[in-house]
Protein backbone atom coordinates (compact mmCIF):
# COMPACT_ATOMS: atom_id res chain seq x y z
CA UNK A 1 0.00 0.00 0.00
CA UNK A 2 2.51 2.40 1.12
CA UNK A 3 4.71 1.55 -2.03
CA UNK A 4 1.89 2.07 -4.01
CA UNK A 5 0.85 5.74 -2.84
CA UNK A 6 4.92 6.69 -3.66
CA UNK A 7 4.87 5.67 -6.87
CA UNK A 8 1.82 7.67 -7.76
CA UNK A 9 3.59 10.97 -5.50
CA UNK A 10 6.69 9.88 -7.85
CA UNK A 11 4.61 9.60 -10.71
CA UNK A 12 2.96 12.66 -10.71
CA UNK A 13 6.37 14.74 -9.90
CA UNK A 14 8.12 13.34 -12.78
CA UNK A 15 4.99 14.63 -15.09
CA UNK A 16 5.24 18.19 -13.80
CA UNK A 17 8.63 18.55 -14.47
CA UNK A 18 7.82 16.92 -17.73
CA UNK A 19 5.17 19.31 -18.70
CA UNK A 20 7.70 22.20 -18.58
CA UNK A 21 9.53 20.44 -21.63
CA UNK A 22 6.90 19.71 -23.73
CA UNK A 23 6.64 23.18 -25.40
CA UNK A 24 10.61 23.22 -25.65
CA UNK A 25 10.35 19.52 -27.04
CA UNK A 26 7.19 20.74 -29.56
CA UNK A 27 9.14 24.03 -30.77
CA UNK A 28 12.53 21.79 -31.56
CA UNK A 29 11.14 19.62 -33.98
CA UNK A 30 9.56 22.43 -35.91
CA UNK A 31 11.60 23.77 -38.23
CA UNK A 32 10.29 22.21 -40.77
CA UNK A 33 6.76 21.68 -41.08
CA UNK A 34 5.52 18.43 -39.60
CA UNK A 35 1.24 17.80 -39.53
CA UNK A 36 0.52 16.54 -35.82
CA UNK A 37 0.69 12.63 -35.65
CA UNK A 38 3.94 13.00 -37.58
CA UNK A 39 5.61 15.04 -34.64
CA UNK A 40 4.51 12.43 -32.31
CA UNK A 41 5.94 9.77 -34.27
CA UNK A 42 9.56 12.19 -34.54
CA UNK A 43 9.22 12.93 -31.11
CA UNK A 44 8.76 9.02 -29.94
CA UNK A 45 11.52 7.87 -31.97
CA UNK A 46 13.98 10.59 -30.23
CA UNK A 47 12.51 9.69 -26.75
CA UNK A 48 10.21 11.67 -26.25
CA UNK A 49 6.26 10.49 -25.37
CA UNK A 50 3.58 12.39 -25.65
CA UNK A 51 0.00 11.90 -26.36
CA UNK A 52 -2.30 13.18 -29.16
CA UNK A 53 -4.83 14.58 -26.85
CA UNK A 54 -2.13 16.83 -25.31
CA UNK A 55 -0.12 17.77 -28.25
CA UNK A 56 -3.31 18.79 -30.24
CA UNK A 57 -4.68 21.22 -28.23
CA UNK A 58 -1.24 22.32 -27.46
CA UNK A 59 -0.78 23.13 -31.59
CA UNK A 60 -3.36 24.72 -31.80
CA UNK A 61 -2.46 27.19 -28.77
CA UNK A 62 0.50 27.92 -29.84
CA UNK A 63 -0.67 28.59 -33.39
CA UNK A 64 -2.72 31.11 -31.70
CA UNK A 65 0.12 32.64 -29.63
CA UNK A 66 1.67 32.86 -33.18
CA UNK A 67 4.50 31.00 -32.48
CA UNK A 68 3.26 28.19 -34.98
CA UNK A 69 2.09 28.79 -38.70
CA UNK A 70 -0.24 26.24 -39.89
CA UNK A 71 -1.71 25.39 -43.96
CA UNK A 72 -4.16 22.82 -44.41
CA UNK A 73 -2.84 20.46 -47.57
CA UNK A 74 -6.18 18.86 -49.14
CA UNK A 75 -4.95 17.92 -51.69
CA UNK A 76 -3.33 14.09 -50.76
CA UNK A 77 -6.34 11.48 -49.61
CA UNK A 78 -6.57 13.07 -46.32
CA UNK A 79 -6.74 16.30 -45.28
CA UNK A 80 -3.79 17.36 -43.33
CA UNK A 81 -2.91 20.03 -40.82
CA UNK A 82 1.00 21.33 -41.53
CA UNK A 83 2.45 23.33 -38.36
CA UNK A 84 5.91 25.15 -38.62
CA UNK A 85 7.76 27.45 -36.79
CA UNK A 86 6.81 31.08 -37.74
CA UNK A 87 9.85 34.08 -38.08
CA UNK A 88 8.98 35.28 -34.29
CA UNK A 89 8.56 31.47 -33.13
CA UNK A 90 11.77 30.72 -34.02
CA UNK A 91 13.05 34.27 -31.99
CA UNK A 92 11.24 33.08 -29.13
CA UNK A 93 12.69 29.40 -29.52
CA UNK A 94 15.89 30.61 -29.28
CA UNK A 95 15.79 32.50 -26.65
CA UNK A 96 13.93 29.54 -24.85
CA UNK A 97 16.76 27.71 -25.29
CA UNK A 98 19.18 29.79 -23.96
CA UNK A 99 17.30 30.41 -20.70
CA UNK A 100 17.27 26.29 -20.68
CA UNK A 101 20.68 26.15 -21.02
CA UNK A 102 21.09 28.54 -18.08
CA UNK A 103 18.39 26.62 -16.09
CA UNK A 104 19.98 23.07 -16.54
CA UNK A 105 23.69 24.54 -15.36
CA UNK A 106 21.88 26.18 -12.12
CA UNK A 107 20.24 23.14 -11.70
CA UNK A 108 23.24 21.42 -11.86
CA UNK A 109 24.54 23.01 -9.62
CA UNK A 110 22.14 22.98 -7.16
CA UNK A 111 21.75 19.02 -6.83
CA UNK A 112 25.37 18.15 -6.99
CA UNK A 113 26.06 20.75 -4.19
CA UNK A 114 26.15 17.69 -1.52
CA UNK A 115 29.07 16.00 -3.83
CA UNK A 116 31.11 19.04 -3.36
CA UNK A 117 30.65 19.76 0.10
CA UNK B 1 -17.52 3.99 -38.74
CA UNK B 2 -19.91 4.57 -36.03
CA UNK B 3 -17.76 4.76 -33.09
CA UNK B 4 -15.32 7.60 -34.58
CA UNK B 5 -18.11 9.50 -35.20
CA UNK B 6 -19.55 9.19 -31.79
CA UNK B 7 -16.00 10.19 -30.59
CA UNK B 8 -15.80 13.12 -32.47
CA UNK B 9 -19.09 14.25 -31.85
CA UNK B 10 -18.42 14.01 -28.03
CA UNK B 11 -15.06 15.95 -28.65
CA UNK B 12 -16.43 19.22 -30.57
CA UNK B 13 -19.96 19.29 -29.51
CA UNK B 14 -19.33 22.14 -27.47
CA UNK B 15 -16.44 24.01 -28.50
CA UNK B 16 -16.84 27.02 -30.40
CA UNK B 17 -18.41 26.60 -33.58
CA UNK B 18 -15.35 28.28 -35.52
CA UNK B 19 -12.91 25.65 -34.90
CA UNK B 20 -15.43 23.16 -34.74
CA UNK B 21 -15.06 22.30 -38.74
CA UNK B 22 -10.91 22.15 -38.17
CA UNK B 23 -10.54 20.07 -35.03
CA UNK B 24 -13.25 17.89 -36.64
CA UNK B 25 -10.50 17.22 -39.86
CA UNK B 26 -7.87 17.19 -38.05
CA UNK B 27 -9.06 14.68 -35.36
CA UNK B 28 -10.60 12.42 -37.89
CA UNK B 29 -6.88 12.27 -39.97
CA UNK B 30 -5.46 11.75 -36.43
CA UNK B 31 -7.93 8.48 -35.87
CA UNK B 32 -7.03 7.26 -39.34
CA UNK B 33 -3.25 7.96 -38.57
CA UNK B 34 -3.08 6.02 -35.50
CA UNK B 35 -5.42 2.98 -36.75
CA UNK B 36 -3.16 2.57 -39.73
CA UNK B 37 -0.02 3.05 -37.49
CA UNK B 38 -1.40 -0.66 -35.57
CA UNK B 39 -0.46 -3.32 -37.26
CA UNK B 40 -1.87 -5.97 -34.70
CA UNK B 41 -3.30 -9.23 -36.17
CA UNK B 42 -6.81 -7.68 -34.66
CA UNK B 43 -10.30 -7.04 -36.09
CA UNK B 44 -10.81 -3.01 -37.20
CA UNK B 45 -13.37 -2.38 -34.67
CA UNK B 46 -10.63 -3.69 -31.80
CA UNK B 47 -8.13 -1.37 -33.51
CA UNK B 48 -10.86 1.43 -33.31
CA UNK B 49 -11.47 0.73 -29.89
CA UNK B 50 -7.74 0.69 -29.00
CA UNK B 51 -7.44 3.98 -30.36
CA UNK B 52 -10.41 5.81 -28.87
CA UNK B 53 -9.12 4.73 -25.74
CA UNK B 54 -5.74 6.45 -26.09
CA UNK B 55 -7.00 9.14 -26.96
CA UNK B 56 -8.85 9.01 -23.73
CA UNK B 57 -11.94 10.86 -22.12
CA UNK B 58 -13.47 13.12 -24.89
CA UNK B 59 -14.53 15.91 -22.34
CA UNK B 60 -11.25 15.95 -20.93
CA UNK B 61 -9.66 16.64 -25.00
CA UNK B 62 -12.46 18.68 -25.48
CA UNK B 63 -11.19 21.12 -21.99
CA UNK B 64 -7.73 21.40 -23.51
CA UNK B 65 -8.70 22.19 -26.50
CA UNK B 66 -10.97 25.04 -25.13
CA UNK B 67 -8.13 25.78 -23.01
CA UNK B 68 -10.17 26.78 -20.24
CA UNK B 69 -12.30 25.73 -17.70
CA UNK B 70 -15.81 26.12 -17.28
CA UNK B 71 -18.20 26.56 -14.13
CA UNK B 72 -21.76 27.23 -13.46
CA UNK B 73 -20.24 28.33 -9.88
CA UNK B 74 -16.29 28.91 -10.23
CA UNK B 75 -13.67 28.73 -7.04
CA UNK B 76 -13.66 31.96 -6.16
CA UNK B 77 -17.47 32.55 -5.22
CA UNK B 78 -18.29 28.87 -4.74
CA UNK B 79 -17.82 29.75 -0.62
CA UNK B 80 -20.15 32.72 -0.57
CA UNK B 81 -22.53 30.30 -2.82
CA UNK B 82 -22.70 27.52 0.02
CA UNK B 83 -22.97 30.78 2.59
CA UNK B 84 -25.90 31.78 0.93
CA UNK B 85 -27.16 28.81 0.07
CA UNK B 86 -27.20 28.12 3.80
CA UNK B 87 -28.76 31.21 5.35
CA UNK B 88 -31.86 30.85 1.92
CA UNK B 89 -32.23 27.49 3.10
CA UNK B 90 -32.64 27.79 6.52
CA UNK B 91 -34.86 30.46 6.13
CA UNK B 92 -36.90 29.14 3.95
CA UNK B 93 -37.28 25.93 5.91
CA UNK B 94 -38.10 28.10 9.24
CA UNK B 95 -40.64 30.57 7.02
CA UNK B 96 -42.98 27.38 5.42
CA UNK B 97 -42.70 26.06 9.13
CA UNK B 98 -43.66 28.82 10.84
CA UNK B 99 -46.15 28.95 8.28
CA UNK B 100 -47.62 25.55 8.66
CA UNK B 101 -47.96 25.42 12.10
CA UNK B 102 -49.73 29.05 12.54
CA UNK B 103 -52.01 27.52 9.81
CA UNK B 104 -52.85 24.32 11.38
CA UNK B 105 -53.56 26.55 14.89
CA UNK B 106 -55.67 28.42 12.77
CA UNK B 107 -58.00 25.62 10.57
CA UNK B 108 -57.96 22.46 12.28
CA UNK B 109 -60.08 21.09 9.46
CA UNK B 110 -57.22 19.04 7.51
CA UNK B 111 -56.12 16.63 10.35
CA UNK B 112 -52.97 16.07 11.08
CA UNK B 113 -52.58 13.86 8.27
CA UNK B 114 -53.55 16.10 6.07
CA UNK B 115 -51.17 19.01 7.50
CA UNK B 116 -48.43 16.62 7.79
CA UNK B 117 -48.42 16.14 4.20
CA UNK B 118 -49.24 19.52 3.11
CA UNK B 119 -46.16 20.60 5.24
CA UNK B 120 -43.54 18.27 3.60
CA UNK B 121 -45.01 18.88 -0.34
CA UNK B 122 -44.65 22.94 0.47
CA UNK B 123 -41.07 22.16 2.00
CA UNK B 124 -39.71 20.15 -1.24
CA UNK B 125 -40.99 22.66 -3.63
CA UNK B 126 -40.21 25.44 -1.50
CA UNK B 127 -36.11 24.23 -0.71
CA UNK B 128 -35.84 23.27 -4.92
CA UNK B 129 -36.81 26.40 -5.54
CA UNK B 130 -34.75 28.74 -3.07
CA UNK B 131 -31.98 25.99 -4.70
CA UNK B 132 -32.53 27.01 -7.75
CA UNK B 133 -32.88 30.84 -7.24
CA UNK B 134 -29.87 30.95 -5.04
CA UNK B 135 -27.82 29.01 -8.15
CA UNK B 136 -29.41 31.10 -10.73
CA UNK B 137 -28.13 34.14 -9.45
CA UNK B 138 -24.79 32.91 -8.56
CA UNK B 139 -24.46 32.13 -12.00
CA UNK B 140 -25.37 35.20 -13.68
CA UNK B 141 -23.02 37.00 -11.42
CA UNK B 142 -20.36 34.18 -12.52
CA UNK B 143 -20.80 34.38 -16.41
CA UNK B 144 -20.54 38.20 -16.42
CA UNK B 145 -18.37 38.30 -13.37
CA UNK B 146 -16.05 35.85 -15.62
CA UNK B 147 -16.37 38.70 -19.11
CA UNK B 148 -15.68 41.07 -16.12
CA UNK B 149 -11.90 39.12 -15.20
CA UNK B 150 -11.44 39.29 -18.43
CA UNK B 151 -11.17 42.96 -19.37
CA UNK B 152 -9.06 43.70 -16.45
CA UNK B 153 -5.48 44.13 -17.95
CA UNK B 154 -3.62 46.84 -15.70
CA UNK B 155 -0.98 45.88 -13.59
CA UNK B 156 -1.56 45.88 -10.06
CA UNK B 157 0.16 48.50 -8.22
CA UNK B 158 0.86 49.49 -4.65
CA UNK B 159 -2.23 52.37 -4.65
CA UNK B 160 -4.67 49.25 -5.86
CA UNK B 161 -4.44 47.97 -1.64
CA UNK B 162 -7.18 48.73 -0.08
CA UNK B 163 -7.45 51.41 2.87
CA UNK B 164 -7.78 50.02 6.09
CA UNK B 165 -11.81 50.66 6.52
CA UNK B 166 -13.17 53.67 8.99
CA UNK B 167 -15.37 51.96 11.46
CA UNK B 168 -18.25 53.81 9.83
CA UNK B 169 -17.70 52.11 6.69
CA UNK B 170 -17.95 48.48 7.44
CA UNK B 171 -21.02 46.69 6.77
CA UNK B 172 -22.13 44.35 9.20
CA UNK B 173 -22.49 41.15 8.16
CA UNK B 174 -25.32 40.03 10.10
CA UNK B 175 -27.26 42.89 8.38
CA UNK B 176 -27.22 41.57 5.53
CA UNK B 177 -27.98 37.92 6.94
CA UNK B 178 -31.27 39.57 8.48
CA UNK B 179 -32.37 41.10 5.93
CA UNK B 180 -32.27 37.73 3.57
CA UNK B 181 -33.38 35.94 6.19
CA UNK B 182 -36.09 38.10 6.52
CA UNK B 183 -37.02 38.86 2.89
CA UNK B 184 -36.86 34.56 2.67
CA UNK B 185 -39.34 34.74 5.18
CA UNK B 186 -41.92 37.05 3.97
CA UNK B 187 -41.34 35.81 0.38
CA UNK B 188 -41.82 31.60 1.29
CA UNK B 189 -45.03 32.47 3.32
CA UNK B 190 -46.34 35.17 0.59
CA UNK B 191 -46.22 32.24 -2.53
CA UNK B 192 -46.75 29.13 -0.53
CA UNK B 193 -48.98 30.38 2.37
CA UNK B 194 -50.45 33.65 1.72
CA UNK B 195 -53.58 33.11 3.75
CA UNK B 196 -51.10 33.32 6.89
CA UNK B 197 -51.58 37.15 6.74
CA UNK B 198 -54.76 37.56 8.19
CA UNK B 199 -56.23 38.41 11.18
CA UNK B 200 -57.40 36.32 13.97
CA UNK B 201 -60.35 37.06 15.80
CA UNK B 202 -61.54 34.74 18.70
CA UNK B 203 -65.19 33.62 18.23
CA UNK B 204 -65.45 33.17 21.62
CA UNK B 205 -65.52 29.19 21.83
CA UNK B 206 -62.29 28.97 22.09
CA UNK B 207 -61.38 28.55 18.49
CA UNK B 208 -60.29 31.12 15.92
CA UNK B 209 -61.66 32.85 13.09
CA UNK B 210 -58.96 33.76 9.89
CA UNK B 211 -60.12 36.89 7.73
CA UNK B 212 -57.20 36.44 5.07
CA UNK B 213 -55.77 40.22 4.31
CA UNK B 214 -54.51 39.41 0.55
CA UNK B 215 -56.79 37.96 -2.35
CA UNK B 216 -55.59 34.27 -2.77
CA UNK B 217 -55.84 33.85 -6.39
CA UNK B 218 -54.96 37.36 -7.16
CA UNK B 219 -51.69 37.29 -5.28
CA UNK B 220 -50.51 33.63 -6.73
CA UNK B 221 -50.72 35.78 -10.43
CA UNK B 222 -47.29 37.84 -8.56
CA UNK B 223 -45.53 34.63 -7.93
CA UNK B 224 -42.91 35.65 -11.05
CA UNK B 225 -42.90 39.11 -9.99
CA UNK B 226 -42.60 38.64 -6.43
CA UNK B 227 -39.56 35.80 -7.00
CA UNK B 228 -37.79 39.03 -9.10
CA UNK B 229 -38.23 41.18 -6.25
CA UNK B 230 -36.47 38.38 -3.94
CA UNK B 231 -33.66 37.78 -6.50
CA UNK B 232 -32.85 40.93 -6.81
CA UNK B 233 -32.71 41.86 -2.98
CA UNK B 234 -30.77 38.53 -2.60
CA UNK B 235 -28.44 40.34 -5.47
CA UNK B 236 -28.22 43.79 -3.47
CA UNK B 237 -27.14 41.36 -0.43
CA UNK B 238 -24.63 39.70 -1.67
CA UNK B 239 -23.19 42.52 -3.10
CA UNK B 240 -23.27 44.44 0.22
CA UNK B 241 -21.62 40.85 1.22
CA UNK B 242 -18.84 40.60 -0.96
CA UNK B 243 -17.65 44.40 -0.83
CA UNK B 244 -18.00 44.55 3.07
CA UNK B 245 -17.53 48.38 3.07
CA UNK B 246 -19.00 51.29 1.39
CA UNK B 247 -17.59 52.49 -1.57
CA UNK B 248 -19.25 54.39 -4.53
CA UNK B 249 -18.76 50.92 -6.51
CA UNK B 250 -20.76 49.77 -4.06
CA UNK B 251 -23.51 51.94 -3.40
CA UNK B 252 -24.21 52.86 -6.96
CA UNK B 253 -25.59 49.16 -8.16
CA UNK B 254 -26.79 49.28 -4.24
CA UNK B 255 -28.95 52.31 -4.76
CA UNK B 256 -29.89 51.09 -8.10
CA UNK B 257 -31.29 47.66 -7.14
CA UNK B 258 -33.51 49.48 -4.33
CA UNK B 259 -35.05 51.88 -6.45
CA UNK B 260 -35.65 48.75 -8.96
CA UNK B 261 -37.29 46.96 -5.91
CA UNK B 262 -39.05 49.81 -4.69
CA UNK B 263 -40.69 50.62 -7.89
CA UNK B 264 -41.69 47.01 -8.29
CA UNK B 265 -43.04 46.61 -5.10
CA UNK B 266 -45.07 49.92 -4.83
CA UNK B 267 -46.62 48.52 -8.33
CA UNK B 268 -47.75 44.71 -6.67
CA UNK B 269 -49.06 46.36 -3.56
CA UNK B 270 -50.72 49.62 -4.92
CA UNK B 271 -53.03 46.85 -6.71
CA UNK B 272 -56.34 47.33 -4.50
CA UNK B 273 -57.07 43.63 -6.05
CA UNK B 274 -54.52 42.12 -4.13
CA UNK B 275 -56.17 42.38 -1.04
CA UNK B 276 -59.16 40.09 0.20
CA UNK B 277 -62.18 42.36 -1.21
CA UNK B 278 -64.68 41.13 1.49
CA UNK B 279 -62.42 41.81 4.73
CA UNK B 280 -64.03 45.02 5.89
CA UNK B 281 -67.23 43.27 5.31
CA UNK B 282 -66.36 40.25 7.30
CA UNK B 283 -64.64 42.22 10.01
CA UNK B 284 -67.63 44.17 10.54
CA UNK B 285 -69.55 41.43 11.25
CA UNK B 286 -67.54 40.14 13.93
CA UNK B 287 -65.75 43.05 15.47
CA UNK B 288 -68.04 45.33 16.68
CA UNK B 289 -66.45 48.23 14.87
CA UNK B 290 -67.96 49.27 11.50
CA UNK B 291 -65.11 49.99 9.27
CA UNK B 292 -67.38 48.26 5.97
CA UNK B 293 -67.96 52.34 4.63
CA UNK B 294 -64.58 53.30 5.07
CA UNK B 295 -62.61 52.83 1.66
CA UNK B 296 -59.92 50.68 3.25
CA UNK B 297 -58.06 48.90 0.64
CA UNK B 298 -57.40 52.24 -1.46
CA UNK B 299 -56.18 54.19 1.77
CA UNK B 300 -54.35 50.99 2.85
CA UNK B 301 -52.37 50.80 -0.50
CA UNK B 302 -51.99 55.19 -0.84
CA UNK B 303 -50.27 54.41 3.04
CA UNK B 304 -47.99 51.31 1.87
CA UNK B 305 -46.98 53.03 -1.27
CA UNK B 306 -45.94 56.38 0.87
CA UNK B 307 -43.98 53.98 3.41
CA UNK B 308 -42.54 51.94 0.57
CA UNK B 309 -41.30 55.21 -1.42
CA UNK B 310 -39.42 57.19 2.16
CA UNK B 311 -38.45 53.97 2.78
CA UNK B 312 -36.54 53.21 -0.61
CA UNK B 313 -35.57 57.19 -0.57
CA UNK B 314 -34.24 56.87 2.51
CA UNK B 315 -32.11 53.98 2.30
CA UNK B 316 -31.29 55.04 -1.27
CA UNK B 317 -30.16 58.12 0.25
CA UNK B 318 -27.79 56.98 3.09
CA UNK B 319 -26.08 54.31 0.76
CA UNK B 320 -25.38 56.82 -1.59
CA UNK B 321 -24.10 58.90 1.53
CA UNK B 322 -21.80 56.31 2.88
CA UNK B 323 -20.62 56.03 -0.94
CA UNK B 324 -19.33 59.17 -1.39
CA UNK B 325 -17.99 60.00 2.20
CA UNK B 326 -16.07 56.90 2.89
CA UNK B 327 -15.11 56.21 -0.65
CA UNK B 328 -11.31 55.54 -0.86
Amino acid sequence: MENKSTEAVFDSLVLELRRGTIILSVLSQLKEQQYGYSLIVLLQEKGIEIDAGTLYPLLRRLEKQELLESSWDVESAKPRKYYKLSAYGSAIYEKLCRHWTEMVETMDRLINEKDVN
Amino acid sequence: MKLIDRYVYAVTRYLPEKQKADIERELRTLIDDMLEENQENISYEKKVEKVLLELGDPTLLADSYRGTKRYLIGPQNFDNYIFILRIVLGAVFLGITVATVVGAFADSSKGIIGFVANYFAVMISALLQAFAWVTAAFAIAEYNGVDLLDKKEEDWSIKDLPELPQKEAVIPRSESIVSIVFSTLFTSILLFAPQIFAAYINNGSGSFIMIPLFNIPVISQYKALLIVVFVLGIIKELLKLYYRRWTLKLSIPVALLSVALGIISVLIFTNPSIWNPNFAVIMTKYMEIDIAGVNLWSSLSTGLAAVIIIATLVEVATNVYKGFKYDK
